[in-house]
């Protein structure tokens, strides 16, 4: 186990799961780090399950009233549902994406431009050992162990207090897997200039002994980018 | 370069559809091809249908580009094979102050879809475009191979002046654009970063220096990535640089000095970098400061289009118009070389085009940026219908050329 204090300073978690996972679960995993670091950098206000929550029951009341909401509470529950829906949409395509093709890294940038995000983070999923259903881990289990570490590491809280910035999703994907949602982005290369905060998720070597990935089975990976960014909100 | 390379160098554009992920090495592959089925061309040339699936599936046009207008044979040719995709993404900000929404700057990819086709649409004497590309062109190859700027001196910022509305902005854009292209083997990133000055003067006294070493520094880490080739615009330097002698005669705080100095000196810290090159623009020459007028190596006039630019402004107007269906049947208009290919003979099928150019003859004197508005204003003054015949739209130009004209005069007369 890698020390808080490290892991904070090399901006690296490593998640060694005890067996193999299938693609579905590495898409599982994806999203729910996606939701984890918008609220834990404070881009939501809320968790998404709990604005999920909130939102459907404003929904159900609002129907229930006939009188038109204030117009300030009005505009909050408008820019919530927008973000809302844009983190929907991309965690739709996500499993999209994930059906089509193998995914080794996906990055979040956060404020900046593509070239100079104010922040940076990469989930790579290169060492990670992919079967089908039966010999896997179970999807609950594997994000119980990765957020223990991902608290232990304490790699995502900042008490200073972040501005709002629009989040925009990369994936690395093959070339040829036909996705048309996201748009390829084949020059783009990982900023340098800025912390890469990178949460790496492989399989134990020990206990699984099937093949793992090369190098060089990533050559033909290329960069894609959601053609829309997430803009948190506040309330 | 290799020894003895005398050959012509011919340069041809490869634009790639956003969404095709084919390696660079088969969409060239594929290119090369193509251009060898055509053995010789005349002058500028762009394909943008194909046989070939490959190139219609990932490829949106070829294109030979700013050649001289003679027949050119590929084979006795070298070939600069230039492959590009249009980065979609709008503009975004560089922000100084993180608890305040100030853009200081705003920042683009190259190449990108916003700049797309301003390099042909700005219409110069001739040569004006391809001389500020060979000479950026040249000060980029000296400075990697590291010539020595105090033996022979180049630099690398640019001044463009002339009276405003001659798409002095526009031509900074097209040059970053067309660079970046132009230089991708190179630099696989292009950036541009736009300042606005005005925002560089802050609110609080004596900030405003602060607030210019600190834009510098945003834009130091862009371009310490040395596979990026980064321009900075400062448009209208003008307004910067009359605010310091402004305040020499009093009529401005001391603040504003600090701007200038501070701004000075931090273009002359940036400008060492061999992948940084600075444009400016300024409406007037002689009130921008010595200091700066001095800094800049690359100076070219802008002036109003010619007679001959004229003509093709409006050619590329009407073509748009008959694109987009709103001057129907669509008719032919020959170019001014082809006209004076022609020795201007009249006949029938060149009848439109002499009446066009009758029309550009009468145009001389207003600026680009009112050329292009001409043809919108002759549609609305003078046509209202939805669709029109060449013939009539011409006869409204005319019309709203004079309109243009007599406006011209009151304002000057006003005056």
């Amino acid at each position: 186990f890698m020390s808080t204090k490290r892991a904070q300073e090399e901006g690296c978690v490593n998640v060694v799961f005890p067996g193999t996972v299938t693609q579905e679960g590495c898409c599982r995993f994806v999203s729910e780090i996606l939701k984890c670091i918008l609220y834990q950098r404070q881009q939501l206000p809320m968790t998404y399950d709990q604005l999920v929550y909130s939102q459907r029951k404003r929904q159900a009341s609002m129907q229930v009233m006939s009188r038109r909401p204030v117009q300030s509470a009005d505009m909050d529950w408008r820019k919530c549902q927008q973000t809302l829906q844009e983190l929907e949409e991309v965690l739709q395509q996500l499993e999209v994406l994930f059906s089509l093709s193998r995914v080794p890294r996906v990055l979040l940038l956060m404020g900046g431009s593509l070239v100079l995000p104010k922040e940076l983070y990469e989930i790579n999923m290169e060492g990670l050992v992919l079967a089908g259903g039966d010999h896997c881990l179970r999807v609950s289990s594997c994000l119980r162990q990765l957020f223990r570490t991902l608290f232990v590491a304490d790699l995502l809280s900042d008490s200073r207090p972040v501005h709002l910035m629009p989040t925009t999703v990369l994936v690395q994907a093959h070339r040829d897997c036909g996705i048309g949602w996201f748009r390829p982005k084949l020059q783009f290369k990982v900023p340098t200039r800025v912390k890469n905060q990178i949460i790496a998720l492989s399989t134990d070597s020990n206990t699984c002994k099937e093949l793992r990935a090369k190098g060089s089975d990533w050559q033909d990976y290329v960069w894609f980018q959601a053609p829309m960014t997430i803009k948190g909100f506040r309330n | 370069m290799e020894v003895g390379n005398q050959k012509p160098n011919i340069n041809v554009e490869v634009h790639v559809k956003s969404h095709s992920t084919a390696k660079l090495s088969d969409v060239r592959m594929h290119v090369l091809a193509l251009l060898n089925c055509h053995r010789l061309i005349f002058g500028n040339y762009k394909w943008t249908e194909f046989d070939e699936d490959v190139l219609k599936k990932h490829v949106e046009s070829v294109a030979v580009v700013d050649a001289e207008n003679e027949p050119i044979d590929f084979q006795s040719c070298s070939l600069s094979i230039h492959i590009f995709t249009l980065n979609e993404d709008g503009p975004s900000t560089l922000s100084l102050e993180d608890d305040e929404e100030l853009s200081a700057a705003n920042h683009w990819l190259l190449p990108a879809a916003e700049f797309h086709g301003i390099w042909e649409s700005l219409v110069y004497e001739s040569g004006v475009k391809t001389q500020l590309l060979d000479y950026i062109t040249t000060t980029m190859y000296f400075s990697d191979k590291n010539v020595n700027s105090n033996l022979i001196s180049w630099n690398r910022v640019v001044l463009l002046h002339g009276p405003p509305g001659t798409g002095k902005t526009s031509l900074c854009k097209a040059l970053a654009q067309k660079l970046s292209i132009r230089l991708s083997s190179r630099y696989s990133y292009g950036q541009f970063v736009e300042i606005n000055s005005h925002s560089l003067f802050s609110k609080w006294f004596s900030e405003s220096g602060k607030l210019v070493t600190k834009m510098f520094q945003k834009i130091q880490q862009l371009i310490d990535d040395k596979d990026a080739i980064v321009f900075v615009l400062i448009d209208e330097v003008e307004s910067l640089t009359a605010a310091r002698n402004a305040c020499q005669a009093g009529t401005e705080p001391s603040d504003a000095i600090r701007v200038v100095n501070s701004l000075l000196t931090q273009l002359d810290q940036i400008k060492r970098h061999s992948n940084v090159v600075i444009l400016t623009t300024s409406n007037v020459t002689e009130k921008i400061d010595l200091a700066f007028v001095d800094r800049a190596d690359i100076k070219q006039y802008i002036g109003p289009p010619s007679e001959e630019g004229i003509y093709n402004i409006y050619l590329s107007c009407l073509e748009e118009l008959m694109k987009c269906q709103i001057i129907y049947p669509r008719q032919q208009l020959f170019t001014m070389f082809e006209l004076e290919m022609m020795g201007f003979a009249e006949s029938e099928v060149s009848e439109h085009s002499l009446i066009l150019r009758g029309i550009a003859r009468k145009s001389h004197g207003l600026s680009g940026r009112a050329l292009r508005k001409l043809p919108f204003l002759a549609h609305a003054l003078f046509v209202k219908t939805p669709t029109v015949t060449l013939e009539r739209f011409l006869v409204a130009m005319d019309h709203a050329v004079n309109k243009q004209r007599a406006e011209k005069a009151d304002l000057v007369n006003g005056v």
